[in-house]
């Protein structure tokens, strides 16, 4: 019964965090249809960064900032730079384009942060464990699961209700569409980029929080891929369910059958979705025709 | 016009080890070419294949089978297991095949480990002794590279026939109008089914030299990052090309051999040494990007553009002439 509390818990934390990451790929596969494979070293740089800026005595209240700003500024200039001049290629180019982009980020990564391993502390998470189904938990993943859920749901909420969530998805879904509706879609094109890759940030940091960062939490955002399709490929809110899932999965696998299986479930978790039900559990059917 | 590359100079043998690796190189990037550039099936399995090919010659080596043999049973390895995952994703195009793929390469690493484990003097990785162990390096590297270029050689000229040939045009076609392949008489599921499998077998093959070069085998090496590298080399040179698959192999192979001297003079030889690898990373990583955004066929298309208008000056200067 511990085990199963302990991992559980584990797995929300980890969920929320997979989640807010498959939440900016989403986005940007709606937007772009591309699949970001550089999510994964956005997510490392922007964490690093924070932690970078720890180790210099920078608060958190202007390094995270800051490390927002890094990466948003990186998934804009990718956008303008480069997504917006291949219009009409095919599809793949856009993957290619994106596992350029990887290679670049992850060579930065390994030149400006020389000690490749960062603890950052949150001001105001609380120490110490608690009690729960007769587990010790700590209650700083408790916080992080809390923070990490309310921020994809208000994520999700803020897409589907707002005016500008409204433009972000029509510009996302059709843009020639939205065009003719008078919609700026470059611009909102350019916007999904920048909060993928504000949200990546979000998710390295949090994981940071409660585990420290290193060079090999690229992985993180290569389990998003799983999540999403799961979730389904455009689908905002399947990505969040996707994400919990995948992450208690993980937790599971890791608790019950040891740590080396997790991966082994997880993209076999992907192969079968991919085989047998592409449009996974949101999604829409026509994102097959990919 | 590739087969000029039989220049196996009189250098050192630390640069004859960096020419074998990228003649190893090119098998791989020639077979992801002729899966992803020609059929247009994008893997990013590579590095499965690879540790396929590398881990079933182990697995042979260990039985007893003799030099020659485990390679080749290696790289049949390898095929069976391109059976096995080609069979399921024949009906998946673009993205969906690219994760399938992207499965396969977790689970080899996994089965990889896991043989790791129950051989006791694994698990850190086998060693196995390097081709021609029993001359001294430099000699050794020289024949490998003799052998390797052998082997390149005959691949290229197998490959560029058959691309020429209706099967060339039958995974153009494939890989362009795939809807319309099958009112042209082209059994796709088994053009597919085949360019999987026989790409495989070479990238196998591939995996079984390259642990032969380094003399280790261990599944922490094939990481996806290798794979993306073997993606980097057909989209830089050139997707669809066999010339281009080449060059492409060479660039990235030899960059992060060739970047730590030329840096050394900015910051010094250890710090070059350290960094090298991550320029590397970061110029092929914006070659791919320039290619990808720019001038889509990569190098070969560079060097075709300057060509064409190589010879449209030289018909104008012609005309003025007469």
């Amino acid at each position: 019964m511990v085990r199963f509390v302990t991992a559980i818990v584990g797995g929300l934390t980890l969920g929320g965090i997979i989640s807010i990451a498959g939440l900016g790929l989403v986005l940007v596969y709606r937007a772009t249809h591309t699949f970001n494979f550089a999510h994964g070293q956005m997510l490392v740089l922007s964490a690093f960064t924070v932690g970078y800026l720890q180790t210099r005595d920078v608060p958190l209240a202007i390094g995270l900032p800051v490390a927002l700003a890094l990466g948003a500024g990186v998934g804009v200039a990718f956008y303008l730079l480069v997504l917006r001049r291949m219009a009409g290629q095919p599809l793949f180019m856009g993957i290619m384009a994106t596992l350029g982009l990887a290679a670049v980020l992850e060579g930065l990564i390994g030149i400006l942060f020389r000690p490749g391993r960062y603890d950052i502390t949150v001001p105001g998470l609380p120490e110490g464990s608690v009690e729960l189904f007769g587990a010790r938990v700590s209650q700083a993943s408790l916080v992080i699961f809390a923070l990490t859920l309310s921020i994809s749901v208000s994520v999700v909420a803020a897409l589907r209700y707002t005016h500008v969530g409204l433009r972000i998805r029509a510009a996302g879904q059709d843009a020639v569409l939205a065009s003719q509706c008078g919609l700026q879609v470059r611009r909102l094109h350019a916007g999904s980029w920048a909060i993928a890759a504000i949200l990546a940030a979000v998710a390295g940091t949090s994981y940071g929080a409660t585990a420290g960062v290193n060079k090999s939490l690229v992985v993180l955002g290569l389990a998003a891929l799983p999540a999403m399709m799961l979730g389904g490929l455009d689908s905002i809110g399947g990505c969040v369910v996707g994400g919990f899932t995948i992450g208690v999965l993980q937790q599971m696998t890791q608790t019950y059958l040891g740590g080396e299986y997790v991966d082994l479930v997880t993209y076999s978790l992907l192969l079968a979705v991919v085989l047998l039900y592409p449009q996974g559990l949101f999604g829409s059917k026509n994102v097959v025709r990919a | 016009m590739i087969i000029t590359l039989v220049t196996v100079s009189s250098q050192s043998a630390y640069n004859i080890y960096i020419y074998n690796s990228m003649l190893l190189a090119c098998m791989g990037a020639i077979s992801l070419q002729v899966l992803q550039g020609t059929t247009g099936l994008p893997s990013i399995g590579t590095a499965a294949f690879l540790l396929f090919g590398a881990f079933g010659s182990v697995w042979f080596l260990r039985q007893g089978v003799p030099f020659p043999l485990d390679l080749v049973g290696g790289a049949l390895f390898a095929g069976v297991a391109g059976i096995i995952f080609g069979i399921p994703a024949l009906r998946l195009r673009g993205l969906f095949f690219a994760l399938s793929t992207l499965s396969a390469h977790f689970i080899a690493v996994f089965l990889g480990n896991f043989y790791q484990k129950q051989v006791p003097e694994g698990t850190h990785g086998f060693s196995i002794p390097i081709l021609f162990g029993s001359y001294d390096l430099e000699t050794a590297r020289r024949y490998t590279a003799w052998m390797m270029c052998a082997i390149v050689a005959l691949l290229v000229l197998v490959v560029s026939r058959l691309m020429q040939e209706r099967s060339g045009r039958a995974l153009r076609m494939i890989r362009d109008h795939e809807h319309i392949a099958p009112t042209l008489g082209i059994a796709v599921a088994r053009y597919k089914l085949l360019v999987f499998t026989l790409t495989s077998v070479v990238i196998g093959l591939e995996g079984a030299l390259l642990a032969r070069l380094n003399g280790l085998a261990s599944a922490e090496n094939y990481t996806v990052a290798l794979a993306f590298q073997y993606i980097a080399m057909i989209v830089i040179g050139g997707l669809g090309s066999l010339p281009g698959a080449v060059i492409g192999a060479t660039i990235v192979v030899g960059l992060p051999a060739v970047l730590p001297d030329l840096i050394t003079p900015l910051m010094g030889e250890s710090q070059a040494n350290a960094d090298g690898p991550n320029f590397a990373l970061i110029i092929y990583g914006l070659l791919v990007i320039f290619v990808v955004s720019s001038s889509p066929d990569g190098a070969i298309g560079l060097a075709r553009s300057v060509a064409s208008r190589f010879t449209r000056a030289v018909a104008a200067i012609d005309r003025t002439k007469r």
